[in-house]
């Protein structure tokens, strides 16, 4: 058929022509009295006092209509001294400040994540940035704690603490584990996103320290809408109600709420510019990479650029995301060890899990490995076709132990039985698997769709995220204590080593010294 | 660099598969191919034993691919089917009288009986008629609204139990995008569906629905597979062009990302109060329709009566237009 498909035509196309506006006059749309200073959707234009009004009034309408926020409620803001963030910051300090009945009631602590580690950006720069968020909170007179990413590995007590000098606070070894763990997923994709949910599992531990029930994330519009579609193309379509709604209730004891959501880029950068305010410039993983190095960078280019031509994109992607709920499907309360959402991965008979894993299976045993009739045959029936999944379902389900709902008809089956089976064989080869780890299917199985796809970028698994891992006391990894040498002798992995965790799946077992 | 086949059959291979990153030599990699489609098809549930199945056939790499394996299947699994070719002449000189020909020499090949209908037939207008009334723009939907239909139609008269059609991983992938970037949440919901039709329609089904593009083009070249290909002689829909470059870029940086895509999409779900379109039947002709009117008969109608642009602007203009001047002209409808 022709490239465009049939299932779209209902009409719809009219709303992405391009449109031009033409403005006559220079007087305020609202109050048509003082000169207009900034014009917005192409086409609106507001005299300064009437724009900063109408943002206030937006804020606080974003929580007030929600009503998730209570009176007595102990508020941590996320601050990043991004244009977003200062701005929010700066609404809540006003809204603080409010006389009268119009004054928020809630009270609030001020974060600030220091990730100059896996920036690599110099003890001196990062104090640089930290002494300019100091001050720049400072002038609002609001509580502020500093902490470093690291601390979102382990169960470290001391997660936060008030303004000093950064580098008194750097603790070398953890940094050193943080760097390693980021460096050992491969591409910047995965980067990006192991980063962020690292950064989220951080904020929730700071805010349960400080005995916060609510977190204040400072993501626009435009920002939203760019997670949204960058988080489909990375298979996180189940979680997108927390990712992107208003309230991310993945954690019961501490929500995170986005009041920012209704804003546009341009005016969170005028809000910003008519209060004088500046904001502090921290590099991130993607700063000056191209567009196309990473999904979330292409993404924000892609929505970017479109936006340009048609006015409408951020909105009306943004409004999908609003039409959407967290599923049902999950029957256990099983959870994704990383980000902490309800797992995307039951595999039905015919999903694109499914069928992953079976090319995956496939593509490894060869026509003479694999058994066509496992697949199952044709029913003549109607009423079988509903058993027809099950069968295949369960033929492709290996006997994994209750619990995992991973599809373990995956190319590890056979190479799993290979390790151990070499492990019976070889005399002294210490093998002593205990009953308590796991092997890589299994491991897997705790990480939701999205998650594992970081997962499996890892190629070089270091010992210490084992470690790591355990410390969260959910799950152990299991690197192997064994790997194949070059002189083909199986030897026990000493620390340093790390482990390809790939072909150790594989059975081709290899090692790199580090 | 030379590589062996993952499959560990001691050939070399000859390509990377894109869906999982194993390299294999030719003949395991048709073995895959094959397999993967056989098991989406037994996964799915696409079909009975005995059924009538009409293949959708424009002529080109997805529907060429689609019908031979077919056919292959069919023997090799036993599935008893009775499979048919069905092809759609739009009317489009230059592109598809030259892709029917392709049809043809398919029909040849796999000894499948063949059926044309044409857009003249079934509507009185081809496509050529109807750009030079409409003009380069919009177009497409009329093409794509009467396409639909003129497959239920074709596989009506020819009694099919169900239609398969050549979508790809790439295609549904695309749509999800499109159908986020419009908002368009019924359609975003049903869209991964596997097998799609409402009671009472000819269900239609996917067997490539997780094949990717690339590999059916190598199956293509590798099994030198007679298809047609050729871009459409009118210009391509703009909107959906940016979100097929953006497609190809995400799968350029993570190749999975397509299956990753349609994941997300089966897996998302909509919340409870967000009003879905009633799918109804048209007034007019009975094919499916959320409005009053199906857009095939709203097009039709504009076209007849010299108002192309009819069907192209808002629901609610068009039925104002359309009241309007049955006001003034109340002997038309009557006509149509």
């Amino acid at each position: 058929m022709c490239s465009v498909n049939e299932v779209d035509f209902d009409g719809a196309e009219q709303y992405m022509e391009k449109k031009s506006y033409l403005l006559t006059g220079d007087a305020c749309k609202k109050c048509n009295k003082r000169k207009a200073e900034v014009v917005l959707k192409f086409r609106d234009a507001y005299c300064r006092e009437c724009f900063l009004a109408a943002a206030t009034h937006k804020f606080r309408a974003s929580l007030g209509k929600s009503k998730i926020v209570r009176p007595k409620d102990h508020v941590l803001v996320a601050f990043s001294g991004s244009q977003p963030s200062t701005a929010m910051l700066h609404l809540v300090h006003a809204g603080l400040n409010e006389a009268g009945h119009k004054r928020l009631l809630f009270t609030c602590s001020v974060v600030y994540i220091d990730e100059g580690a896996i920036l690599e950006l110099s003890p001196c720069d990062r104090n640089n940035i930290c002494t300019s968020v100091v001050q720049h909170v400072k002038k609002l007179s609001l509580p502020l704690y500093i902490t470093t990413l690291d601390r979102s590995l382990g169960d470290s007590d001391n997660s936060c603490y008030s303004y000093d000098d950064i580098t008194n606070n750097i603790d070398d070894n953890k940094e050193e584990q943080l760097k390693k763990l980021i460096t050992s997923v491969q591409s910047l994709t995965g980067k990006t996103d192991l980063l962020h949910k690292l950064r989220n599992q951080l904020l929730r531990k700071i805010a349960k320290k400080l005995k916060c029930s609510k977190i204040f994330s400072a993501d626009t519009a435009h920002h939203l809408a760019v997670k949204l579609l960058s988080n489909v193309a990375l298979g996180r379509g189940a979680q997108l109600p927390l990712d992107i709604g208003f309230c991310d209730t993945r954690d019961p004891d501490v929500m995170l709420v986005r009041p920012m959501r209704d804003f546009m880029k341009k005016e969170v950068v005028f809000y910003n510019i008519f209060n004088k305010l500046e904001s502090v410039f921290v590099p991130s993983l993607g700063t000056k990479m191209n567009p196309h190095a990473s999904i979330q960078k292409l993404t924000e280019t892609f929505v970017t650029d479109l936006q340009e031509d048609f006015p409408a994109t951020v909105s009306t992607i943004f409004r999908t995301g609003d039409k959407l709920s967290i599923g049902s499907s999950t029957a256990e309360d099983e959870c994704c060890v990383l980000c902490q959402v309800p797992m995307d991965t039951t595999t039905r008979a015919s999903s694109a899990v499914q069928a992953t894993e079976f090319s995956r299976m496939i593509s490894v045993l060869g026509p003479l490995g694999f058994d066509s009739h496992s697949v199952g045959t044709l029913s003549n029936d109607i009423s079988e076709h509903s058993d027809v999944g099950q069968t295949v379902l369960k033929s492709h389900k290996d006997k994994s132990d209750n619990g995992v709902k991973y599809n373990n008809a995956s190319a590890l089956t056979p190479t799993r039985k290979n390790i151990s089976a070499c492990r019976e064989n070889e005399e002294g080869c210490q093998c002593s698997r205990s009953s308590n780890s796991i092997t890589l299917p299994e491991a897997e199985a705790s990480f939701c769709y999205g998650c594992r796809l970081i997962v499996r970028e890892m190629v070089c698994i270091s010992r210490f995220f084992k470690k790591t891992v355990l410390a969260y006391g959910v799950l152990c990894l299991s690197v192997p204590d064994l790997y194949v040498d070059s002189d083909n002798t199986i030897k026990p992995v000493p620390d340093i080593i790390w482990i390809n965790w790939k072909l150790a799946c594989t059975g081709k077992l290899s090692c790199c010294q580090e | 660099m030379v590589v062996d086949c993952s499959a560990g059959c001691g050939r070399k291979a000859v390509l990377k598969r894109p869906k999982t990153g194993d390299a294999l030599c030719k003949e395991c990699f048709f073995w895959a191919f094959e397999t993967e489609i056989h098991n989406t098809i037994i996964g799915g549930a696409l079909f009975k034993h005995g059924d009538l199945v009409a293949v959708a056939a424009s002529g080109g790499k997805d529907s060429t691919v689609l019908a031979y394996v077919l056919k292959l299947l069919n023997k090799r699994h036993n599935y008893g089917l009775k499979l048919m070719l069905l092809s759609v002449d739009e009317g489009i000189t230059g592109y598809r009288d030259d892709s029917l020909e392709t049809v043809k020499q398919n029909r040849d090949e796999y000894e499948m009986p063949l059926k044309i209908l044409s857009y003249e037939e079934l509507y009185g207008w081809t496509m050529d008629a109807i750009v030079k009334q409409i003009g380069r723009k919009n177009n497409c939907t009329f093409c794509g609204v009467f396409r639909r239909q003129a497959l239920d139609r074709g596989a009506a008269l020819l009694g099919a139990n169900c239609v398969a059609t050549g979508h790809n991983a790439d295609d549904l992938a695309e749509t999800v995008l499109m159908n986020i970037l419009r908002g368009d949440i019924a359609r975003l919901q049903r869209c991964t569906d596997i097998v799609t039709g409402s009671e009472g329609a000819i269900p239609r089904c996917k067997p490539l629905k997780y094949t990717y593009e690339k590999e059916i083009v190598m199956y293509a070249y590798f099994k030198r597979l007679h298809y047609f290909s050729t871009e459409c002689v009118f210009a391509p829909n703009a909107y959906r062009g940016h979100a097929r470059t953006f497609l190809k870029d995400l799968e350029k940086i993570r190749p999975t990302a397509i299956m990753d895509i349609i994941h997300s999409g089966e897996s998302l779900s909509v919340r409870e109060g967000v009003p879905l379109p009633e799918r109804g039947t048209c007034s007019q002709c009975g094919f499916v329709s959320s409005q009053k009117l199906c857009k095939a008969c709203v097009l039709l109608e504009g076209l007849n009566r010299g108002l192309p642009r009819l069907g192209i602007s808002k629901t609610s203009k068009v039925n104002r237009a359309i009241a309007e001047s049955n006001r003034g002209n109340p002997r038309i409808s009557g006509d149509f």
